[in-house]
């Protein structure tokens, strides 16, 4: 140890050295000792949990003695210092009478499950089931499984890792003396939030039903708008997560094989501890890092889900997260609503017109506007430069500066507005908003026609559905702001070209960001514009679906047969 | 494979754009060279250019005041003269004592001065042209008295800034006979080109004396502007139109005159023509003219002089007031009355083509007609059109057809009880 | 290439016709009007038969050769040391052409809309987006061509509409301009307007087999016709001798716009029109000098060449003192003699195919290849109208 750590530690961390030392015996040699004890203690504490990870990595199978399952229980799962974890042994009521033993989480398992499903019919009835013809004790599992057992789902665990998880998901586990295998008792049951409607993707004419933080329950709900057989949610083990918190969707008829392949691929590939929210498992497993886009849809909703599945698309659900990750996707899927579909193709049309322009507006306005009133003065129809320039004559700022100032005043509006709770924090941000731009503007520090050009990049910027996107092209208004303020509008143009060139370059899951524009691929009329219902008959050239139509040319029957016989008034058809 | 070279060019790229960004962050560093806060500039509404005393120009500039928010000003606008050598000699010369920096961007008006205009403008319009600040959809006018005079009076009444008083004026062709097409981009073809002569609106104050009195009825438009019998408004009236031959102005048509060659040349615009009741002494039957259709010119080269021209204008015309009882509303009388007015039209294209000829000037630019006949450049170069113009044989005729004839039908003869 | 890109057919379309239809947003191309006078629209009419003749002519001989870029078309038909000579031809054309661009895209940057900042920093800021387009693959380029061409299109032709209330169409009389000997001097002197078409012979191999020949006449056609319209507008507009004088003809054009009082002083709205053609077309030039030099020296890549080409690019730029210098050394060079390396590379090139193709007939036929079938056959051969690259 050099110098220097010995004096930082005499120095910085006499303390809790002392202290250390007088948890230990207290004597000299144990003061002595106490900064090598502290290093041996902490290799000691590492090998021991090396060792134990390795018991859960190395599929070591359970051993037949209860009590040596029990001790190695106790240290795996940290208990007595772990207070959650259960290890209760009980008696199997047959002849001879067998000890077993639960291990569970309180709070996990359900209580009532377990009276129900295992105790009772353990230590209470098992000589009520003969099995006829079988050795006892070979087969004694299967008997306990097959017959003693009601719960609903029952499996076998045969090594560690398998105990472990899936105590950890909330089963129960019975292992047996003498038996090299245990059983887990399905008795998942902890508390969760209920069902409620979508916090950001409201709509007015369509489902009101969200995802919640259960994976089963989202499972659920998706499976509840798709009821087809190939439909298909498979478990991924990802990083340090157990295999029951994350599945992917896809439809098996339909889905690009090996689209699938490759988003078990880089699911499978992750290795990271801390991967449980599906924003982070979006940045692990998107193509690249770009501030310019996302690269997969994440949605709330579970008919947007299955309406992307039905299209070939696969879908990543994150247990303890209701957001759901639709890959691969283009920058027209992030801009479009749930409700386009809903109402009629003119409306939907027009809903993602305004949308298109509300992005243009909040990526770009600001830009203009310095270009346009700084560089491009003979653009701006002379009354109107008037009444600006008048107005500017009291405002000691530079334009930039001005609209900088505000911007960032409206962007602290709104981060501030996020953490106020409830309606407070709304009406907070409306309010703050129009009376910091009333006063700004009284107080001779900006303009009144920056605040409505400040006001409309607001507003185009929550017209924008995804949330991501909106914070890139945010993000993305500052550099735009910066090219117009050194080159007018030609910076701005210079600016757009490079954009557009990253943004046609980028990927999602190996399809381009802006297919079907470029490169023109089949689809239905749906990415610039919405087409009419009946006319969304193919699914997307890109994805390369297993099955490439979804409707037939004419899909609505009713409209190629005419009503046979005149039949009169009131003759029926 | 493909996936991680992509993601590394991905990035490099970013980090290229970002270098390249930064790069160019650093080049403004002396700072950034067009930007221009709008409060630093100063925007001049109308220029005039006259003949200077002790300079070859004294231009001035009617320079906008905006009115700071919340409140107005007492005027909207001032006038600064200047005697300098040429006009961008003038924005920089009146930095001095203009707190802010000139800029013709937003100019709607240049006037010249007749006295200038009668020796040579031709060398301010290529100035003009070729000033980048200098736009071709400014209006080019000319004044009878000094342009200076014009752009102190032009204080407007039911504008708050004179730009849109020059703008809203000049546009009056489309409603009016009496102002030509005034766009400076026109009026630089029709002077520079050769087969046209250039017809430039014409400005004049306000006469301060009534002019010699007449009770009888006669057109209204025989004045020319500054002789127009009308008191009150903005001092500055638009009448009649100067013509330009060559760069300089050779004179002046009258209201009428401007009239009849805006319909030649097939400027579409509504007008009102008096014409004297034949069957009623005194009285007058007004209508509302607009043309139909697009004016036929055949222009007759014969070989290589004078040639002739033969101009159809068809117009259409709605009956607007009656002062006498004759019906003239009645189908059965309705063609006599356009005949009448076509004879009244073509009279006044008579008296049009004397004075353009008189003048040398082929203000209906039937050159232009006549370039069609040409084959090649050349050939139309030596013809001289200019010179030939004088002596072509040109006739206008009007065909008038009327289609409506206001709310009544027939007036109720007045009984005398 | 390192990986090889693709290039659709409409992406491959609208990259070559915004790369040949830029040329006509920059001063040079005015210089026409010196030409041609009242009848140049006739000439640019004109233009369309040939550029069509031409295009089928080159695609022609790509097609013989598929997969193949002009270099390498070259080495398999000259030989390598020949062929050498004939792509330094095209490679000087390419870097003269983005050179003379860029001069002329600055500067019309400066005249129009920002006068008092210094040249080098606009040549500055249109290289540095070049350079990273150009890196990011001609695929990337030609798709981002593609999404601005049906804008492109429909900006160019409103640009054009809005200024139908002041059309004259004496402007284009007398139809003959200089006499009809006078105008195929025009046209022939001319011909450089075309020249450009060479770049479908860089990307050849990325696009997909069999649409070389649509690609070719779509982009002849679209482009023609897209020059044909502005002259005939900007004619119409100013009429000839106005027209001649103009710097910036389209420019000027969009400053007439006179609708109303409202719809003046439209030409800000237009800028980015004429800017984004001008950076795709450039990039696309850059590209085209930075791949031939590749395939000279037989590299698979083409992107280390990028910068150094660049910094050659704007070294020209800078070469000369004024802009009228400029655009008068570009009209001759590009417009009236580009003619020559283009054409002499594709004749030696299709002189050399024709003359193979015929050796391997003979080599099947009779050995006594003089008698009058095939004396005929060489002499219809031989009259191949001369300056092929248009």
């Amino acid at each position: 140890m050099s110098l220097f750590s010995k004096l930082s530690r005499r120095v910085l961390f006499r303390e809790p050295q002392e202290y250390q030392s007088l948890f230990e015996s207290g004597s000299q040699e144990d003061q002595q000792q106490a900064p090598a004890g502290d290093r041996r203690q902490f290799k000691r504490k590492k090998a021991e949990t090396e060792r134990l990870a390795d018991l859960i990595n190395q599929d070591v199978p359970l051993p037949t003695d209860l009590q040596e399952i029990k001790q190695t229980l106790g240290k795996l799962f940290r208990s007595p210092e772990n207070n959650d974890v259960v290890i209760r042994q009980f008696i199997i009521g047959m002849e001879p009478p067998l000890q077993a033993l639960m291990v569970f989480y309180d709070g996990l398992a359900d209580k009532s499950t377990q009276n129900m499903a295992i105790l009772q019919p353990l230590m209470f009835f098992p000589s009520l089931r003969p099995d006829p013809g079988k050795k006892l004790v070979d087969s004694l599992m299967d008997r306990v499984a097959e017959s003693l057992l009601p719960g609903n789902e029952v499996v076998t665990v045969r090594n560690y890792q398998e105990l472990a998880d899936n105590v950890m998901n909330g089963l129960t586990v019975v292992v047996v003396d003498g038996q090299d295998r245990a059983l887990a008792v399905e008795t998942r049951a902890w508390e969760h939030r209920g069902i409620s409607t979508p916090q950001v993707e409201a709509v007015i004419r369509g489902p009101q039903e969200a995802f919640t933080e259960q994976i089963r329950a989202n499972i659920t709900l998706v499976r509840k708008y798709l009821r087809r057989t190939s439909l298909v949610s498979k478990f991924v083990k990802v990083g340090e997560m157990s295999q029951a918190q994350c599945a992917i969707m896809y439809l098996d008829d339909i889905a690009n094989p090996q689209l699938v392949e490759e988003v078990l691929r880089r699911l499978q590939s992750l290795k990271a501890d801390f991967i449980h929210e599906s924003g982070i498992l979006e940045q692990m497993v998107q193509d690249t890092d770009t501030p310019l886009s996302p690269q997969a849809l994440s949605t709330e909703r579970p008919d947007r889900v299955a309406a992307n599945l039905i299209e070939g698309r696969v879908a990543i659900l994150v247990d303890g997260n209701p957001w759901v990750l639709i890959v691969p996707t283009t920058f027209f899927s992030l801009m479009q609503a749930a409700e386009d579909a809903y109402i009629r193709w003119p409306g939907g049309t027009f809903a993602r017109v305004v949308r298109y322009v509300g992005l243009a507006v909040a990526m770009l306005l600001p830009a203009f506007y310095v270009a346009a009133v700084t560089y491009h003065q003979d653009f701006i129809p002379t009354d109107l430069l008037l009444a600006m320039t008048g107005a500017r004559e009291a405002v000691p700022f530079p334009t930039i500066l001005e609209i900088l100032m505000m911007e960032l005043a409206f962007e602290l509006i709104r981060e501030a507005g996020i953490r106020i709770p409830g309606t407070v924090g709304t009406t907070l941000g409306i309010v703050g908003a129009l009376i910091l731009g009333q006063a700004a503007v009284a107080a001779n520090i900006v303009s009144p026609i920056l605040i409505v050009v400040v006001a409309v990049t607001a507003l185009g910027s929550f017209a924008i559905p995804n949330y991501e996107l909106s914070v890139s092209v945010r993000m993305l208004r500052f550099v735009y702001l910066l090219l117009a303020v050194f080159l007018g509008l030609f910076g701005i143009v210079a600016g757009l070209f490079v954009h557009a060139a990253l943004l046609v370059q980028m990927r999602s899951f190996g399809v381009p960001f802006l297919a079907p524009l470029t490169p023109m691929t089949a689809s239905s009329p749906d990415y610039l514009w919405r087409g009419p219902v009946w006319q969304q008959e193919r699914r997307p050239d890109y994805l390369d679906p297993l099955r490439s139509r979804r409707q037939p040319r004419i899909s609505r029957g009713w409209t190629r047969h005419k009503r046979k016989g005149g039949g009169g008034d009131g003759g029926g058809k | 494979m493909a996936v991680g070279s992509r993601h590394n060019r991905a990035r490099k790229t970013v980090l290229l754009v970002l270098v390249g960004l930064m790069v160019l962050a650093t080049l403004p560093l002396g700072g950034c060279w067009d930007y221009r806060e709008p409060d630093e500039v100063s925007w001049i509404m109308a220029v005039g250019v006259d003949r200077g005393r002790e300079n070859d120009l004294r231009i001035s500039f009617q320079i906008a005041v905006p009115l700071a928010a919340g409140g107005g000003g007492e005027s909207t606008a001032f006038v600064t003269a200047m005697d300098v050598p040429s006009l961008p000699a003038a924005l920089e010369v009146m930095n001095s004592f203009v707190s802010r920096e000139g800029d013709l961007s937003h100019t709607k008006a240049i006037i010249f001065s007749r006295e200038l205009a009668e020796e040579d403008i031709s060398g301010t319009i290529m100035l003009l042209n070729r000033f980048r600040q200098f736009r071709p959809t400014t209006a080019l006018l000319i004044s009878q008295e000094k342009a200076e005079e014009v752009l102190r009076q032009a204080e407007p009444v039911l504008e708050i800034q004179p730009g849109k008083y020059w703008e809203l004026i000049t546009s009056g062709w489309r409603y009016t006979e009496f102002i030509p097409v005034g766009t400076f981009r026109l009026a630089d073809q029709e002077i520079r080109t050769a087969g046209a002569a250039g017809l430039v609106p014409l400005i004049g104050l306000e006469q301060e004396e009534p002019g010699p009195p007449h009770p009888d009825l006669r057109p209204k438009g025989q004045d020319v502007a500054g002789q127009l019998p009308r008191r009150g408004g903005v001092a500055v009236e638009l009448f009649g139109s100067a013509v330009i031959r060559e760069g300089r102005m050779v004179g002046t048509l009258n209201g009428d005159e401007t009239g009849i060659v805006k319909l030649v040349r097939n400027v579409n615009y509504r007008t009102f023509k008096n014409l004297p009741d034949p069957n009623e002494q005194g009285r007058i039957i007004i209508i509302q003219a607009r043309s139909r259709q697009a004016p036929r010119i055949e222009v007759d080269r014969r070989g290589n002089g004078p040639s002739q021209i033969r101009a159809d204008v068809f117009l259409e015309a709605d009956i607007v007031g009656k002062e006498g009882f004759t019906a003239w509303s009645h189908p059965e009388r309705i063609p006599q009355l356009e005949r009448l007015l076509a004879q009244s039209y073509n009279e006044d294209a008579r008296v049009t083509v004397r004075r353009a000829q008189e003048l040398g000037a082929d203000v209906f630019t039937f050159g232009w007609e006549a370039k069609k006949q040409f084959l090649t450049w050349r050939e139309w170069e030596e013809y001289r059109w200019a010179d030939q113009f004088p002596n072509a044989d040109i006739e206008i005729s009007f065909d008038v057809r009327i289609r409506r004839v206001g709310l009544t039908s027939e007036d109720i003869p007045l009984r005398r009880f | 290439m390192s990986e090889s890109p693709k290039i659709g057919l409409r992406e491959a379309v609208g990259l070559l016709t915004i790369f040949l239809v830029a040329k006509a947003f920059i001063p040079y191309l005015a210089f026409i009007f010196d030409w041609g006078l009242s009848g140049t629209w006739l000439i640019v009419l004109a233009h369309l038969p040939l550029g069509v003749v031409g295009v089928l002519v080159l695609v022609w001989l790509l097609n013989r050769h598929p997969g193949k870029t002009i270099v390498e078309i070259g080495e398999e038909l000259v030989g390598p040391i020949p062929n050498i000579f004939l792509a330094l031809m095209l490679l000087i054309f390419l870097i003269g052409l983005v050179a003379l661009e860029l001069r002329q895209f600055g500067e019309f940057l400066l005249t129009a809309f920002l006068p008092n900042t210094p040249l080098s920093v606009v040549l500055l800021a249109f290289m540095a987006a070049m350079l990273a387009v150009a890196y990011m693959g001609i695929d990337t380029l030609a798709r981002v061509a593609w999404l601005f061409f049906l804008p492109f299109l429909f900006g160019v032709f409103v640009l054009l509409a809005l200024t139908a209330n002041l059309w004259e169409s004496h402007g284009l009389y007398p139809l003959l301009g200089p006499g009809p000997w006078g105008l195929v001097k025009g046209v022939g002197s001319t011909l450089g307007v075309g020249s450009d078409i060479i770049l479908l012979a860089i990307i050849a191999p990325f696009l997909a087999s069999g649409v070389m020949r649509t690609v070719g006449l779509a982009t002849v056609l679209i482009s023609g016709l897209t020059v044909f319209s502005i002259i005939l507008v900007t004619s119409m507009v100013y009429p000839f001798p106005v027209a001649h004088e103009l710097v910036l003809p389209i420019f000027e054009v969009s400053r007439a716009i006179n609708l109303g009082r409202f719809l003046v002083r439209l030409e800000t709205i237009f800028l980015p029109l004429w800017m984004f053609a001008g950076l795709i077309s450039m990039t696309a030039g850059l590209y085209g000098a930075a791949a031939v030099t590749a395939r000279i020296l037989k590299m698979p890549y083409y992107r280390p060449f990028l910068f150094p080409i660049s910094v050659i690019v704007i070294a020209v730029s800078f070469l000369f003192p004024n802009i009228i210098s400029a655009v008068q050394i570009s009209f001759n060079l590009l417009i009236t003699w580009s003619v020559v390396p283009v054409g002499l590379v594709v004749g030696a090139l299709l002189a050399a195919e024709i003359w193979r193709s015929r050796k391997n007939q003979q080599k099947g036929g009779p050995k006594s290849g003089d008698g009058p079938r095939s004396g005929a056959a060489r002499g219809g051969l031989r009259t191949k109208p001369s300056g092929k690259g248009t």
